[in-house]
């Protein structure tokens, strides 16, 4: 795919390059054969008019010796191929190739058509008609000039009376010169700007293909590369994102799905790890029940049996006191196992969290820890199964309290406020407010290696004292009430857990504030 | 009625059918069952007055025999045993004419509280049948014949003891109250009631919710359970969870 891209903006690009420098290169070719053109014609123009003027003396006193020496000598330099000079009726006169003497010019031909079309009398015509562009027989290109010789006063009043006074054009001088050296400079010319050309379609493909290579189609097999990468199942890739152009947002956007992507797997294999060690505690339970039975049935019996034996009432009592230990961690894996927010209705969060607090109180204030609530006012109800959201805040309030250093206690701070664009669940939904609950507490904090285990099931940091399953649940219930759980700690200065449950719809505003408990 | 009481206990588990024999054995006739096909022919055959039966049986499911004992003798008092997986299942049992229910693992002391309740019901003859005008309350909705839920005006619900429930106790010692803002569960412990006969009985709750007050007159005077004059029979009040979902696992007066 990478190669496919450069090649055909490379085929593009030199594609149009080659016609711009192709139609440039036509213009340029074109006025330079005009410039030469130009250049030939004046130079041939001054020929004429130089060799009228020098013979013109000799003509009128009719020495046609010394005007055939002067047109043989001017007619010697490089470039000219013929001087000639032609009488009215088209026969040469004079010439410098010693054969043409004599010679009748048909007038039909190219050197004669300017003046002599349709039959026209010779007038005076502009340089531009007198000159003309043919190819001799030996194929050579050649450029001609005529340059008609009028009458005039000298000429019909000289001694020699050659012409009669009426007529107006006595003759026709005519010099012919080789392209050879025009047509040289013209291919010289065209070879430069071909070459050129060629040097800057080809610089120019190249110059794409590095700018290609270095804006687009890096940064794009980076990011092909995560993807590959993720495709084998590493969501922890990042794109490396260097530039603020459409590739370095889409470099960002992918990022952003891949922390929405891997947040939304670690959640869904959080809630399977929950389903599963569910399934599996129910059959546990379910298996473990019988055999509790016949251990606490016999037990309690011979503890009503035991009589006045104290020593042994005191190992049976162990017994049952243990069996009921077991009974109720398997009551509380049935439970784990079985939770579910059952009715979901719009409740006011504020209650819910005067009532956790108000359950927790007496137990808190006995381990010196106070609780500080900042709850906002006028909060949108919440889509919730209150008594499990009231579940959610007592279990987080009580680990609050057990962070809490034993002999010195502390704060917990509970803050409740709204939050604009959650980015809970997807498209529309993601663009739902929710409503945040943070208890946050001053206790011993959590280690970083710890975080991310809090919320699997029978993780416990609390070792006997607890079954590993509170946050467990808590984290269950949240995901049940499509909500989001999150945990910041550090260790030393404290906790806080972080909850965001949707707000109900329609938006409704929570009317009662309870004064505090 | 002469001589001991016929009790037969179904369980596939033969250490619980050999506890129930060790703890009833010494005042009851204790007959045992593996399976639903067996109890069913000690039905007819031996006909019981108590039966204790789990609710999950190999052969056919506990409700299944509740039913055929009960089309048998409509006056035969059951108690169901269940894992704590079944609570949905035993309420529902309640609701088919189901004497009690014992939540696996139970104690002795458990298990001799509810089958005292029920020989004083087999000899007061206090089934669902029984249950005539008296002294219950119309409009209530009731778990078996064992407690009632009174939804009021206020969307709160009164939660207290049946009448016929009542009948089957001792003199009442103390009723132990949930606490304000405890988490009740349909079908889970509502009050636990300690009678002078040194029993304490686990009184099921009609419906799940939180616990907004209790009756704070049943610490000083417990007998005040029984007195239906000053209106004091009530055990909690409570703000159910889920009301339209609970209630028609009751009986509707």
């Amino acid at each position: 795919m990478t190669s496919k891209i450069s090649h055909k903006l490379i085929v593009g690009v030199a594609g149009v390059a080659i016609v711009i420098i192709g139609v440039f290169a036509w213009v340029i070719l074109d006025s330079q054969q005009r410039l030469l053109l130009g250049d030939l014609e004046r130079s041939a123009n001054q020929l004429s008019a130089t060799i009228k003027s020098s013979t013109r003396d000799d003509m009128m006193l009719n020495r046609p010796q010394a005007v055939q020496g002067i047109i043989s000598t001017i007619g010697a330099q490089e470039g000219i191929e013929k001087v000639r000079i032609f009488n009215k009726e088209g026969r040469i006169i004079l010439s410098t190739d010693p054969g043409d003497a004599g010679k009748m010019v048909d007038k039909k031909t190219e050197a004669c058509y300017m003046c002599h079309a349709a039959d026209q009398p010779l007038e005076r015509v502009p340089i531009s008609q007198r000159v003309r562009i043919f190819k001799t027989a030996l194929g050579v290109k050649t450029f001609g000039i005529i340059d008609p010789i009028y009458n005039e006063k000298g000429c019909w009043q000289s001694s020699c009376h050659a012409h009669p006074k009426n007529q107006t054009v006595l003759g026709v001088l005519d010099i012919t010169m080789s392209m050879a050296e025009v047509e040289r400079a013209a291919r010289d010319g065209q070879a430069r700007l071909v070459t050129f050309a060629l040097i800057a379609v080809a610089t120019t493909g190249l110059m794409i293909y590095w700018l290609v290579g270095r804006i687009v189609l890096q940064p794009v097999r980076r990011i092909v590369a995560v993807t590959r990468k993720v495709a084998d199942g590493d969501l922890s890739q990042k794109v490396d994102v260097r530039t603020s152009d459409e590739i370095g947002k889409l470099g960002e956007s992918f990022n952003d799905m891949m922390q929405k992507l891997a947040d939304a797997q670690r959640q869904l294999l959080q809630a399977n790890k929950l389903a599963s060690v569910g399934r599996l505690a129910a059959g546990v339970a379910h298996e473990i029940n019988n055999p509790l039975t016949g251990v606490l049935t016999y037990s309690s019996f011979l503890l009503k049996r035991a009589g006045k034996d104290s020593e042994l009432k005191e190992d049976l009592e162990v017994i049952v006191r243990e069996t009921k230990r077991c009974r109720e961690i398997v009551k509380g894996l049935l439970d784990f196992s079985r939770q579910s927010v059952s009715e979901r209705r719009p409740v006011p969060v504020n209650d819910i969290v005067h009532d956790a607090c108000r359950i927790v109180k007496n137990p808190l204030s006995t381990q010196k820890t106070s609780i500080v609530l900042k709850l906002e006012e006028s909060l949108p109800l919440i889509h919730a199964d209150a008594s499990r959201m009231q579940q959610v805040l007592v279990n987080l309030l009580v680990n609050a309290g057990d962070a809490m250093p034993e002999d010195a206690g502390g704060t917990i701070t509970v803050t409740t406020d709204l939050v604009e664009n959650a980015g809970l669940g997807t498209g529309p939904e993601a663009q739902r407010k929710a409503v945040r609950i943070r208890v946050a507490d001053t206790g011993s904090g959590i280690e970083a290696k710890d975080l991310d285990k809090i919320f699997e099931p029978f993780f416990s940091t609390k070792g006997t004292r607890g079954n590993g399953l509170g946050l467990a649940i808590v984290w269950g219930i949240i995901e049940g009430h499509g909500g989001r759980l999150t945990v910041d700690s550090e260790v030393g200065k404290g906790t806080t857990f972080t909850i965001l449950v949707p707000v109900a719809q329609p938006p409704a505003v929570e009317s009662r504030n309870r004064a505090l408990p | 009625m002469t001589g001991k009481l016929k009790i037969l206990v179904v369980d596939d588990e033969q250490v619980v059918l050999d506890s129930a024999r060790k703890i009833l054995g010494s005042d009851l006739q204790v007959l045992t069952a593996p399976d639903a096909e067996a109890a069913s022919q000690m039905l007819s055959s031996e006909a019981p007055d108590i039966v204790i039966s789990d609710l999950v049986l190999p052969g056919a499911s506990g409700m299944r025999l509740l039913e055929t004992a009960l089309e048998h003798d409509p006056g035969l008092v059951i108690i169901l045993t269940t894992g704590f997986s079944t609570v949905e299942n035993a309420v529902a049992a309640l609701k088919h004419g189901a004497f009690d229910f014992l939540p696996k693992p139970f104690t002795c002391d458990e298990l001799l509280s509810s089958v005292a309740r029920a020989r004083r019901a087999v000899e007061l003859r206090l089934t669902l049948g029984a249950r005539g005008p008296g002294a219950d309350h119309r409009g209530d909705f009731h778990l078996g014949v064992q407690t009632w839920a009174r939804p009021e005006r206020d969307g709160t619900v009164l939660l207290g003891v049946t009448e016929l429930e009542l009948q089957t106790l001792d003199r009442i010692e103390s009723v132990e109250l949930p606490e304000v803002g405890a988490e009740l569960r349909q079908g889970g412990r509502l009050v636990c009631v300690l009678t002078t006969d040194g029993l304490a009985h686990n009184l099921w709750s009609p419906l799940g919710g939180r616990v907004l007050s209790g009756n704070d007159l049943l610490r000083d005077r417990p007998e005040s359970l029984r007195d239906a004059q000053n209106g004091a029979r009530w055990v909690v009040r409570i703000r159910p969870a889920d009301l339209d979902g609970e209630l028609p696992n009751l009986i509707e007066l």
